[in-house]
């Protein structure tokens, strides 16, 4: 229902079609080369990691884990997991062929990257032309090379915790304890692939890391295992995901992201989730921050049945800094119910949480967000701003932040915004000659500018691609 | 009986700012202190007011013979300085009238809130300040203008030896500019209040005319003189005070 | 236009609840929330907003101070039901701490399932501003005058709105005339 004449009508079925649509998305065939059985079982926990060849340390700490996962009971907030079959999922425990792509739909944002880490043109061509695919070994070789004259470790976690073991035993699951959560318990249990990263003393790393040029033999899993370690005094971002559709025949996405951040160092994570409209996402992300560290997420959720996602930043030294900024999209059948937490453990510690989130079609936009200030963390500040638009009446937003102060010394700021799209705003860009859904996009655009700006342009570029063929779907 | 500042250190944080400012004000006396931005004209201002955030490292205050150095802002009050600051701060739920009466009964004053009401409402008028701003929140949505002119209103009522006057011209326009300065003007004449006018541009100063003209530049005072050091600064600007 | 005020003031450790249903078109509430905590102990307010009809008026202010080993919560809901169409909210909740022993917890929360709506929130916590503070004591009142003005004007944004102004100055100084 339009609030302006149309002077076109266009088929209303085709319309809610497009709109439902995937258009982005094509479906590569798997090749399992290992199913599991239904279910899961501690026997089937060990045998994963006697197949992948792991310390007992580390077969110990799944089995644990395992135990803790059968016992702890599910969130009782957020969004409605009831329609997971705990039973029916199929576990990928074993690694899968490499994910070809053509060269056509690999995103401009990886292809820029190519030309920036100076891959030959052969390569270049060979990618390309002859075999009509793109293998991503060849790329994450290119740029293994240039980064290991600097000491920075870019691996596989697999690959990580065989060549690093004591590095890896160190932080693994010390920064997401195995309890945190049911769905952590489940991830420390069963995962496989994601990346392990280390960076040395003051280096910077100019280039943002991404997991998609890591793709190689562990297939893009359900559960994988990321952790980074960064350094005294150094820098880098990485980038998780990328705006290209992933469509995932298992329905379960369990991630664990742990990071730790060294005095004075910064670490930037930027994730664009779009995964298929059957994917429940079901993340923990927590970065421990040491004196003066900073660490920034920036976290786009697009796609996906339900995600429930909450980064969170440990302010453990002095002047530590932590930032969530964090867009959500949830159209159709979606509930995206996301935010951060930010823990305030030391004096002078300052945390930011900008969340901007949009809701149409029917969808459900949920922020959740917490800030701690302990006794003691005296001087600290924290700004939390969350702006919401309900783009129309099907659609819901709902803001629940909770924030604890145990310490007087400080301040806490909190600001919430609910509104539609102004009738105001659309007609001036319309007068101008934008056709109502342009004008719409454009002012949904400027909606989230403030985060835009934040991330890396060639992904802030993508995002905007992204929110626009969303909205083109959305007739009023 | 003097306002004297001997060798004045200041740092904020790890950062130092002032590196021995002295200067001394004779009551009655207009002693116009200008320079660059990021020159120490306001870190002066605060500390000289006891600002908590910024720590005198060397040097001392003397008001009329009382060592006011690691005085309170308000033990500094009633010594008799007053700081009209380049951005007040809104305070919300008091009014003008609320923080007039405790000033003056904190230092032993003894004039009833009616009293007071009238005498505000005198000053209110002859600084062309709308009634209506004196029920509100002190500077709660008043525009800049209006709370400077708030600030000078609570100079007069307070009536201090020495006032100090923080960039009061920035964004005025020229009648608020001359009221300003006739009320610095009356206090200096009339009540021989000593008045240190901190100001970037040349403008407040052709209306309220400086006995003496300081310069300073990166946290030092680099010149002193007349009008006429004013007036080279118009014409040169502050470009070899940077 | 149909326009009432409610107010709740808890000044007890203990529980206080107020739910406001907005059941007309047309209605307007604005919600008065005070918590004077000085005790040690548990305070705990919850404020339910809740648009079932559209073209309502709802706003809710509420001024916490804690002292004295105090612990505060506040938890302060705006719902907006699917029809309710042309809702206007806004929630607004500042909460001081006095002293290292008092805390605070707030919760400032919306569900909104209309989107012809104009709904916000802001909350605050923390100390007595550094700044407004240098400004009275600049002034020559001393600083333990000038906490008590500052608290005072905070907790009065609440107190000179209220149209029991007997209650008020029973808290406060009510309006400045």
């Amino acid at each position: 229902m339009s609030r302006f004449a149309k002077i076109v009508k266009l088929d209303q079925d085709a319309v809610k079609s497009l709109s439902e649509s995937y258009q982005l998305g094509h479906h590569d065939d798997f090749v399992y080369a290992y199913k599991s059985e239904r279910g899961l079982s501690a026997q089937m926990v060990a045998d994963l990691s006697l197949r992948k060849n792991e310390p007992d340390w580390m077969r110990d700490l799944r089995i644990r884990a395992f135990s803790l996962y059968e016992m702890m009971p599910m969130p009782n907030f957020g969004g409605d997991l009831g329609q997971i079959n705990w039973e029916e999922i199929y576990y990928y425990l074993a690694p899968t062929k490499n994910e070809s792509k053509t060269w056509a739909e690999v995103p401009d944002a990886i292809k820029k990257t190519f030309d920036k880490i100076g891959v030959p043109e052969a390569e270049k061509e060979m990618l390309a032309g002859v075999k009509a695919q793109y293998d991503s070994e060849v790329i994450y070789g290119s740029l293994r090379k240039s980064l290991s004259k600097k000491g920075v470790v870019f691996l596989g976690m697999d690959e990580g915790l065989k060549q690093y073991p004591e590095l890896v035993k160190e932080y693994f699951s010390k920064i997401v304890p195995l309890a945190d959560n049911k769905l952590a318990a489940l991830n420390s249990a069963v995962w496989s692939g994601g990346s392990f990263i280390y960076v040395p003393k003051n280096v910077d790393v100019e280039l943002p890391l991404q997991a998609y040029f890591r793709i190689n033999s562990e297939n893009a899993g359900q559960f994988e295992r990321t952790l980074i370690i960064a350094d005294e005094g150094s820098k880098v971002h990485y980038v998780e995901g990328c705006s290209a559709p992933a469509y995932s025949s298992g329905s379960l996405h369990a991630a664990v992201v742990e990071i730790i951040v060294k005095k004075g160092a910064k670490v930037q994570y930027t994730t664009v989730q779009n995964w298929y409209k059957n994917v429940y996402n079901l993340v923990t992300k927590r970065a421990y921050v040491e004196e003066e560290g900073e660490m920034r997420w920036i976290d786009g959720n697009l796609g996906s049945r339900l995600t429930m996602k909450y980064p969170a930043c440990v302010l453990a030294g002095r002047k530590a800094r932590g930032e969530t900024l964090s867009i959500a999209m949830a159209g159709s059948g979606q509930h995206q119910d996301a935010g951060a937490k930010m823990i305030h453990l030391a004096p002078e510690t300052t945390s930011q949480i900008i969340s901007k989130s949009i809701s149409k079609n029917g969808g459900r936009a949920t922020y959740r967000g917490m800030v701690k200030i302990n006794k003691g963390a005296k001087g600290a500040k924290s700004k939390v701003v969350c702006d919401a638009l309900i783009l129309d009446e099907k659609s819901r937003s709902d803001t629940y932040p909770m924030n604890m102060i145990f310490e007087n010394e400080v301040s806490l700021e909190h600001e919430a915004t609910v509104s539609k799209v102004g009738e105001d705003q659309l007609f001036y860009l319309m007068s101008r000659g934008l056709p109502e859904h342009e004008a719409e996009a454009m002012i949904v655009n400027g909606f989230l500018e403030p985060i835009m700006k934040q991330i890396p342009l060639e992904y802030a570029v993508e995002m905007n691609r992204l929110v626009e063929m969303e909205m083109e779907g959305s007739v009023g | 009986m003097a306002f004297e500042i001997s060798e004045l250190k200041v740092k904020i944080e790890t950062k130092e700012i002032l590196f021995g400012i002295s200067l001394t004000i004779q009551p009655g006396e207009v002693v116009a202190l200008m320079g660059p931005n990021g020159s120490g004209k306001s870190t002066l201002a605060y500390s000289l007011m006891g600002h908590p955030q910024y720590e005198v490292t060397g040097g001392k205050i003397v008001l009329d013979g009382v060592d006011i150095s690691q005085a309170t802002p308000d033990e500094r009050a009633k010594t008799g300085l007053f700081l009209a600051l380049q951005y007040p701060v809104s305070i919300p739920g008091v009014s003008v009238r609320e923080a007039l009466l405790a000033s003056l009964r904190s230092r032993g004053e003894k004039i009833s809130a009616l009293e007071l009401k009238k005498r505000i409402e005198n000053e209110a008028a002859e600084l062309s300040i709308d009634e209506e701003l004196l029920k509100r929140s002190l500077n709660d949505g008043f525009s800049g203008g209006e709370k400077k002119k708030m600030e000078i209103l609570q100079m007069r009522i307070l009536g201090p030896k020495y006032t100090i006057l923080d960039e009061t011209d920035s964004g005025l326009d020229i009648d608020a500019l001359k009221i300003v300065a006739e009320g610095a003007n009356y206090l200096a004449k009339e009540k021989n209040t000593g008045i240190l006018v901190i100001t970037h541009y040349q403008r407040l100063l052709s209306y309220l005319k400086p006995d003496r003209v300081l310069v300073m530049k990166q946290g030092k005072i680099a010149k002193e003189g007349g009008m006429e050091l004013v007036e080279e600064l118009e014409r040169t600007g502050y470009k070899q005070y940077e | 236009m149909n326009k009432t005020q409610k107010v709740i003031i808890l000044d007890e450790p203990g529980k206080k609840e107020l739910i406001v249903d907005f059941g007309k078109e047309g209605e307007e509430v604005e919600v008065l929330g005070l918590v004077l905590a000085d005790k040690p102990g548990d305070y705990y307010m919850k404020i339910v907003v809740d648009h079932h009809v559209g073209k309502t008026f709802g706003r809710v202010m509420v001024r916490g101070v804690a002292s004295n080993g105090a612990r505060i919560q506040v938890e302060g809901m705006i719902k907006i039901d699917k029809e309710a169409n042309g809702v206007d909210d806004f929630l607004e909740m500042r909460l001081l701490l006095l002293d290292s022993k008092s805390q605070a917890v707030a919760e400032p929360k919306l569900e909104i399932e209309a989107n012809e709506v104009k709904a916000s929130h802001a909350a605050t916590v923390g100390k007595i501003d550094e700044e407004e503070l240098f400004y009275l004591t600049s002034r020559g009142i001393d600083r333990t005058k000038s906490e008590e003005l500052i608290v005072g004007g905070f907790l009065d944004q609440v107190l000179s709105r209220m149209d029991d102004q007997v209650l008020a100055t029973k808290y406060g100084k009510g309006k400045i005339e």
